[in-house]
């Protein structure tokens, strides 16, 4: 678990670092870098890796809950888990600075101005999250308990973009 | 002069006679179908990711529903027929005007302002339900012809799929409200209508159908589902992640 958190971290950080660059690359002067980096730009790199590792995980997990993809524990534990640890980061990578809006970042300002809101529906996407990895370590199949967990993640997903996605 | 006589004694005689056939059995069926499939495919977005097999359903029979009222509108029966509904402008401010004062034309079929409702219901129907096909929720699922287009083109089209919802309901609430005017303020029963086929014919020149005609019709529903059928099955497999 440790090994797998720590592996996690260097990915994120490389995507992340990835992001910044990115973002950075095209119209660069000579910036002062004395300050360190953006901390806005950072959460948004941040966050968005998080993102994309968590649907990464999650895409394959779908397809076995609905039948499209062999049911193989081993895989579905570990990609269980590790959305289980990606979803931490979102704790943090939501500063108030971070409220830039498109096109730097898909959050709605309703993230900050619904604060409460927001922190619950993350809240319950952690405590399903934690339900997954759990029941993914005891189920053999495709079991309604497994299809239920995941169910219940997927639907945090997309109640939360529904309310603080731009789309 | 004995022609009117008949008549008049026949319209004495029995209600019956002055009741015609206006809206044949299958624009019934596809009436109140697509009432239900409405709700049922809001109920299962809102149910979550899980369901969404059965979303895509609803959204098949959408597409199957409206394909066949459009081609109704073209060789159906004479009240379904667009070119029998579809007025002018002139004509459609006229009645807006004259059902303001309450002395309005009646028409056994859709009147000018409810022919209006009807074409953009079909269409905004049809433009959800195809866009629906090309939608990608950025969770776990896709729709069947996704693979067809851009992410980017995708995104749009999916972010279409979720503000049009609100409009059509906007027309359906308004639709609705419209209905019921003409039921408890004009007296005119609209909504038993859609159930029995059946209207009370103010005006000797309204036209009473003779048929269903719903072998056609049953034969325009199986040949647009076999199209979609056939239009889904040989779409590409999306891939959405690599494994990693």
């Amino acid at each position: 678990m440790n090994l797998t958190l720590k592996t996690l971290s260097l990915a994120l950080l490389a995507t992340a670092s990835v992001n910044l660059f990115a973002a950075d690359a095209a119209p660069a002067p000579a910036a002062d870098k004395s300050a360190g980096p953006n901390p806005a730009k950072q959460a948004i790199a941040v966050r968005k890796a998080a993102f994309t590792l968590i649907g990464n995980s999650f895409k394959p997990i779908g397809d076995a809950a609905q039948g499209k993809a062999d049911f193989n524990q081993a895989d579905i534990q570990k990609r269980a888990n590790r959305i289980l640890v990606l979803s931490e980061f979102l704790n943090s990578s939501f500063p108030e600075a971070s409220n830039v809006g498109e096109p730097d970042t898909k959050a709605k300002a309703d993230v900050w101005t619904n604060k409460a809101e927001f922190d619950k529906k993350l809240k319950d996407f952690q405590e399903h999250a934690a339900t997954l990895a759990k029941v993914s370590a005891t189920e053999k199949t495709a079991s309604d308990a497994f299809k239920d967990a995941f169910g219940a993640v997927a639907k945090d997903c997309k109640g939360c973009h529904e309310s603080f996605k731009a789309k | 002069m004995s022609e009117s006589n008949k008549l008049n004694t026949s319209i004495e005689k029995s209600q019956k006679s002055n009741v015609i056939n206006v809206w044949d059995l299958p624009v019934r069926i596809f009436h109140w179908s697509l009432v239900l499939l409405f709700i049922a495919a809001y109920v299962t977005n809102a149910l979550g990711p899980n369901y969404f097999k059965y979303h895509l359903w609803c959204g098949y029979a959408v597409i199957v529903l409206v394909g066949f009222r459009i081609v109704w509108g073209l060789v159906g029966t004479y009240h379904a027929r667009f070119i029998n509904f579809i007025r002018s402008p002139v004509t459609t401010i006229k009645y807006a005007v004259d059902t303001l004062q309450n002395k309005e034309k009646h028409y056994a079929g859709h009147n000018p302002l409810g022919a209006i409702m009807v074409v953009v219901l079909l269409l905004t129907i049809l433009i959800q339900a195809l866009t629906g096909l090309f939608t990608n929720d950025e969770i776990i699922n896709v729709g069947p012809l996704y693979a067809y287009i851009s992410d980017e083109l995708s995104l749009k089209l999916t972010s279409l799929h979720r503000h049009l919802f609100y409009w059509i309901l906007g027309a359906v609430v308004l639709h609705i409200i419209a209905v019921l005017v003409h039921v408890f303020f004009k007296r005119d029963n609209i909504l038993k209508a859609m159930f029995t086929g059946k209207k009370s014919a103010t005006g000797i020149e309204e036209k009473s159908i003779s048929s269903s005609r719903i072998w056609l019709a049953v034969i325009i529903v199986i040949v647009l589902a076999l199209v979609l059928t056939w239009v889904v099955i040989h779409a590409p497999q999306a891939v959405i992640t690599e494994e990693y």
